[in-house]
């Protein structure tokens, strides 16, 4: 039982978070939401990221580190090993996820304070919106343009590159979904980011600083192994559950139905500690993330001044 | 007695009770208590950090604030979504998005208040941007953004107006536009809140009140504030150097004083209620006058100058 210790405080904690958001957001509500200005906020929000030169670039680099050229080759030469798709998604797992937050956390860390730095969110907020119905704009815009230029980037390459079999498809969308997640989590953090900062350059350095230290850290291996060897594998476990990066990629190898060879030393903690609950939990793990980092970032910015 | 009546029965459009705002040790609004009836028209004048953007913002529920603000009865902190339906706002520096068109903006604008685009064009034109509707922000002027700002607070046909030094950066043509604009608004029975600076628009206000520190030092109706000051006005005469001892004279019997000249200019000062006659006597006397430009004086400057000299107490402060 001990070993669901964890999960259960990371559950509670996602509750209380979750639960205490819907409370403010509803609390003195009189009339319903003004769905109209959220979709206005959200539209808006989403054609000014879409159109960002950064996100352009980015379902580029995706497209092109998922697209995999050597295997294209091989393809064309009808030579691909059979294990070709495993490899390929182990690769892109390695090389691609480190990178996913770059493209959320500039966006979305530039996106609060840029408008209160020009005025803008003034202007906004002087109109009948809510504090948090313009967070609810803003968070969803960017979420949805972010992973538009995931799902374009990663779905054009898969199209590309996985057309020898529709049934590898299946590991494609996987990938694609939790690279939504992992991006979701980084546009609340993200958001946190933009909310403390006052100055649009803080906000990007700042921005970078999270992705750096992330992915820095996200290279846990051995620290997973020298924590588990002093502290035990729960102890370890608790190390990969504090990067978001690293939960999301092992969730991905648990959820792709890579084999053992794939397996990274964090995966195998995972698998140690939860055995055969380990996907639906990780996939717990990285959903309360998704709520935590939203659920600050909204109780921030309502107790914030807006201008 | 039955005005009072009237005044004490109506709801009023802005009711600030007890409000206070503080910037961690700074105080920007201090327990400040105000009500602003239906139709009035509200000039607020202050140094800066007196707090007049401060009081503005709470109004519109964008600060966090201790207190109460009601805005035709909704509380702005309870309510904030049915409080800012009865506002429009136009703001100080015309934040609006660069890339998006004048069209663009009313559109959004109009999202933002949960209505259709049926008003778009009637708003656009009565400031006179349907036909620019499709410029892009940042192709227009100063005082096209300001004309923009207007239109887009008018939409939903908001009672309350809150205009947040509208004129800061606009030229001497666009603020008599805006007083134009202004002046169709109040026939049309708008509340109107304004923070400004500018030219004239003391005497189109129903209400002056004065800022300072965060309180409300003094308040009256403007000629009454007008009376207590000596308003001057500066005139600039372009003359030839021999004829400025002669001009300087002829002025100052007039009634001009504190004469100034850089060699082409020659600068005086004359009291606002003369400096027509002053105008006129120079203009008839023996010395040719190539050129002559009027500096108005402005009542928001001139009370907060005095302000700033420490003349004005807290003789009929609202608080």
């Amino acid at each position: 039982m001990a070993s669901y210790d964890l999960l259960y405080g990371l559950v509670a904690i996602a509750i209380v978070f979750a639960l205490s958001t819907i409370y403010l957001f509803a609390r003195g509500k009189r009339s319903q939401v003004n769905a109209l200005g959220v979709w206005g906020i959200l539209t808006f929000t989403y054609k000014e990221a879409i159109r960002t030169k950064w996100v352009l670039i980015f379902g580029v680099i995706f497209f092109l580190l998922a697209v995999d050229i050597p295997d294209l080759y091989l393809s064309a030469a009808g030579n691909l090993p059979p294990e070709y798709l495993k490899q390929n998604i182990s690769d892109l797992l390695s090389v691609a996820f480190p990178l996913i937050p770059l493209l959320p956390l500039p966006v979305g860390a530039v996106s609060i304070v840029d408008e209160r730095e020009s005025g803008t969110l003034q202007y906004l907020l002087s109109n009948p919106v809510t504090k948090g119905e313009f967070f609810i704009g803003r968070a969803v815009g960017i979420l949805l343009a972010t992973t538009t230029v995931i799902i374009i980037g990663f779905g054009a390459a898969a199209m590309v590159s996985f057309t020898t079999g529709i049934s590898n498809y299946y590991s494609v969308i996987m990938i694609m979904l939790f690279a939504t997640m992992l991006n979701a989590v980084m546009v609340g953090i993200a958001l946190i980011v933009s909310e403390f900062s006052k100055r649009k350059a803080t906000a990007m350095g700042l921005g970078l600083m999270v992705w750096f230290v992330l992915a820095v850290v996200s290279s846990l291996d051995q620290l997973v192994v020298s924590v588990n060897l002093r502290a035990g594998a729960e102890a370890a476990l608790t190390l990969v559950l504090l990067d978001p990066i690293e939960t999301a990629r092992d969730l991905t190898i648990y959820g792709a139905g890579l084999g053992a060879q794939e397996q990274s030393i964090a995966s195998l903690v995972g698998l140690h500690v939860w055995r055969n609950n380990v996907y639906p939990f990780t996939f717990l793990s990285v959903v309360v993330w998704i709520v935590v980092t939203f659920a600050i970032g909204y109780l921030v910015f309502r107790h914030q001044d807006a201008a | 007695m039955q005005q009072l009546a009237t005044q004490q029965n109506e709801v009023p459009v802005v009711s600030i009770q007890n409000v206070e705002k503080r910037y961690g040790k700074f105080t920007a609004l201090s327990k400040m208590s105000l009500d602003i009836q239906p139709g009035a028209h509200i000039l607020i004048l202050g140094p800066n950090g007196a707090g007049k953007t401060t009081l503005i913002k709470s109004i519109m529920g964008i600060l966090n604030f201790r207190g109460r603000i009601l805005i035709d009865g909704i509380d702005v902190n309870k309510d904030p979504r049915g409080a800012k339906k009865v506002i429009g706002y136009v703001p100080q520096n015309y934040a609006f998005y660069e890339a998006l068109t004048i069209y663009d903006h009313a559109v959004l604008t109009t999202r933002l208040k949960n209505l259709g685009r049926e008003q778009i064009e009637e708003k656009l034109r009565l400031v006179n941007l349907w036909d620019a509707r499709t410029r892009r922000v940042r192709a227009c002027s100063d005082g096209m953004k300001q004309r923009l700002g207007i239109a887009l607070a008018l939409i939903g046909n908001p009672k309350l107006l809150l205009l947040d030094e509208p004129t800061s950066n606009v030229d001497l043509r666009g603020q008599l536009e805006f007083q134009k604009i202004l002046r169709s608004l109040l026939k049309q029975g708008k509340t109107m809140i304004t923070t400004s600076h500018l030219t004239g628009l003391g005497e189109l206000a129903t209400e002056v009140i004065v800022l300072d520190r965060g309180k409300i030092v003094t308040r009256g109706p403007p000629d009454e504030l007008m009376s207590r000051l000596s308003v001057n006005d500066t005139i600039f005469l372009r003359v030839k150097e021999a004829d400025e001892p002669g001009i300087t004279k002829l002025a100052s019997d007039l009634g001009a004083f504190d004469f100034e000249s850089d060699g082409d200019w020659l600068r005086a000062t004359v009291p606002s209620k003369i400096k027509l006659g002053v105008v006129k006597g120079l203009m008839n006397g023996p010395y040719p006058i190539a050129d002559i430009i009027i500096e108005r004086s402005q009542i928001e400057s001139e009370y907060v100058k005095l302000l700033q000299s420490g003349a004005v107490g807290m003789r009929d402060g609202g608080n």
